[in-house]
């Protein structure tokens, strides 16, 4: 589904974010990606988003090699993949349903298609008595379900959280990261950048393991080992 | 069935209206510009018409001989009137021309006395020669010069007002040069004040474009609602420039009237003679202003 083949991130003259990065993640995985702060992880969400141009090595993603996207496909690989951030990353001028209805208009999705469409995933992250509300009318657990939401609009194959529970109490973590299981038990690919511990020691799931850009370990059921 | 530009237009009209405060501030900063501007198209409209008073007051007359039969001077007329250069040639008899001049010097009882003294009518016939431009009357003055012509005419005053014409001339072409160098500048001002206006505008919306892009969008599909949004803009601030120009024409037009009496003129028709004119091109250039500032400060933040 997803493959890193001697992926390499530098900003020149002479930093590397990521360096030689060999990474394979199956279909339907669950993976957690941990490492200390300037490990490299954001910046492996950020070249799989496309924010970012891979240096050196090939990124394929579903059999599309990404490390040569062409500009004008970048929208269309970011539909593609669903991101979820900390920040939420919400459009604060539109209410919760524009929010995820933005998503679907951004393909051209009909009117009919949308309004079908995005009562039932605001069903299934439980806010779909707050459609007509506004981001900061919401708690951080449920922008974070409406983030989610959006992601998911497109079915997609894969999901990307970029620490989506940085911001959250431990209620609304939790709450989180059972949707994200959930959504991994219905056949979504799950890649999770966290540092949060108990997250990640509670799911074992794979973990790898990031430092000064490279890869220091990877497990098939990992605990947090920094 | 491609939805975008239904939904550009939706975008554009909700985002206006959200933030609506910022809509306003950014339609108030339009309208002063458009205002400026205004003023100096009235300052423009003003001067021309000053000019033009100072100008009519300049004539070339010239008077005949005594002895000047009629036909030549029918025919002298006619052959002026003829000339490109000239708006009016009128012939004023002696006769008129005493009448007048006792008219106007009716409370002097030593020319009054004067005159009595005098057998016969002291004034002779005349030709008052108005020019359309100031520069014509050179033309006019070789014309007149001719020596064929000085069989006719006894003298000219064009000498006299040699100098008034000349400086009428300078002055004109000035304040013309002046003004258009003030409309540049003005215009210019214009144009930076607008720009910056409407890069706050997108400032304010720099997040919102990057979430934009990271969910999917294209250049295009972000882009077009902000395009169609300072169309908005254009339509509302020269809409309203419009209205408080009116208003404000409203309460000095009377004085103008007052004035400019003499002239007929008046700013308000001024304005409703070139309205599609002086409208039309405010219209096209916020337009243009605000299109093309929108396109460059979006595009800093389509990067992501």
């Amino acid at each position: 589904m997803i493959k890193f083949r001697h992926v390499s991130k530098y900003y020149p003259p002479n930093t590397y974010a990521v360096k030689g990065i060999n990474l394979h993640i199956q279909q339907g995985e669950f993976v957690s990606i941990i490492g200390q702060s300037g490990s490299g992880k954001t910046t492996l969400v950020k070249l799989l988003t496309a924010e970012e141009k891979v240096s050196n090595g090939n990124l394929i993603l579903g059999g599309w090699d990404i490390s040569k996207i062409y500009p004008r496909e970048v929208p269309l690989l970011r539909r593609q993949i669903g991101v979820i951030f900390q920040d939420y990353k919400l459009l604060k001028q539109k209410t919760i349903f524009e929010n995820i209805a933005f998503a679907l208009e951004v393909c051209g999705a009909s009117n009919g298609k949308i309004n079908t469409v995005v009562p039932q995933i605001l069903k299934v992250v439980g806010l779909e008595e707050k459609e007509s509300r506004y981001p900061n009318q919401l708690s951080g657990g449920e922008q974070q379900r409406v983030a989610i939401a959006r992601a998911l609009i497109h079915r997609p194959q894969i999901l990307v959280a970029d620490e989506p529970t940085g911001n959250l109490d431990m209620a609304n973590t939790r709450d989180i990261i059972d949707l994200l299981v959930k959504l991994n038990e219905l056949g979504t690919t799950v890649l999770l950048v966290t540092h949060d511990r108990d997250v990640v020691n509670l799911l074992k799931k794979r973990v790898v393991v990031l430092d000064h850009g490279e890869v220091v370990s990877d497990q098939r059921v990992g605990r947090y080992v920094i | 069935m491609n939805h975008s530009p239904f939904r550009a237009f939706k975008y554009a009209f909700k985002d206006f209206w959200r933030n609506f405060w910022l809509s306003l501030v950014t339609i108030t900063v339009l309208v002063l510009a458009l205002l400026s501007v205004n003023i100096l198209v009235s300052l423009n409209a003003v001067s021309i018409k000053v000019i033009d008073a100072v100008q009519d007051k300049v004539d070339v007359s010239v008077f005949f001989k005594p002895n000047t039969q009629q036909a030549q001077m029918d025919n002298f007329q006619t052959h002026l009137k003829n000339l490109p250069e000239v708006r009016e040639a009128t012939l004023v008899p002696k006769d008129k021309a005493l009448e007048t001049f006792k008219t106007k010097h009716q409370d002097d009882t030593n020319i009054m006395n004067a005159l009595k003294e005098l057998e016969k009518n002291p004034m002779v016939d005349a030709l008052i020669i108005k020019a359309r431009n100031i520069e014509d009357y050179k033309r006019i003055i070789e014309v007149v010069s001719l020596p064929e012509n000085q069989e006719i005419i006894k003298f000219q005053n064009y000498t006299d007002h040699q100098k008034i014409i000349d400086r009428v001339d300078s002055v004109s072409a000035k304040v013309q040069k002046v003004s258009l160098a003030l409309t540049v500048i003005f215009a210019l001002i214009s144009i930076l004040i607008v720009f910056n206006a409407i890069r706050v505008t997108i400032y304010t919306h720099r997040d919102e474009i990057i979430v934009m892009k990271l969910v999917g969008a294209s250049d295009r599909f972000i882009r077009a609602p902000f395009i169609l949004e300072s169309i908005l803009f254009s339509v509302f601030s020269v809409g309203l420039a419009i209205i408080i120009l009116y208003m404000a024409l409203g309460a000095i037009n009377p004085y103008m009237v007052s004035f400019f009496e003499a002239y007929d003129f008046d700013l308000v028709s001024y304005y409703n003679n070139n309205f599609a004119l002086i409208f039309g091109l405010e219209f096209l250039f916020v337009l243009l202003i605000n299109a093309i500032s929108s396109g460059i400060a979006i595009r800093r933040y389509l990067k992501v």
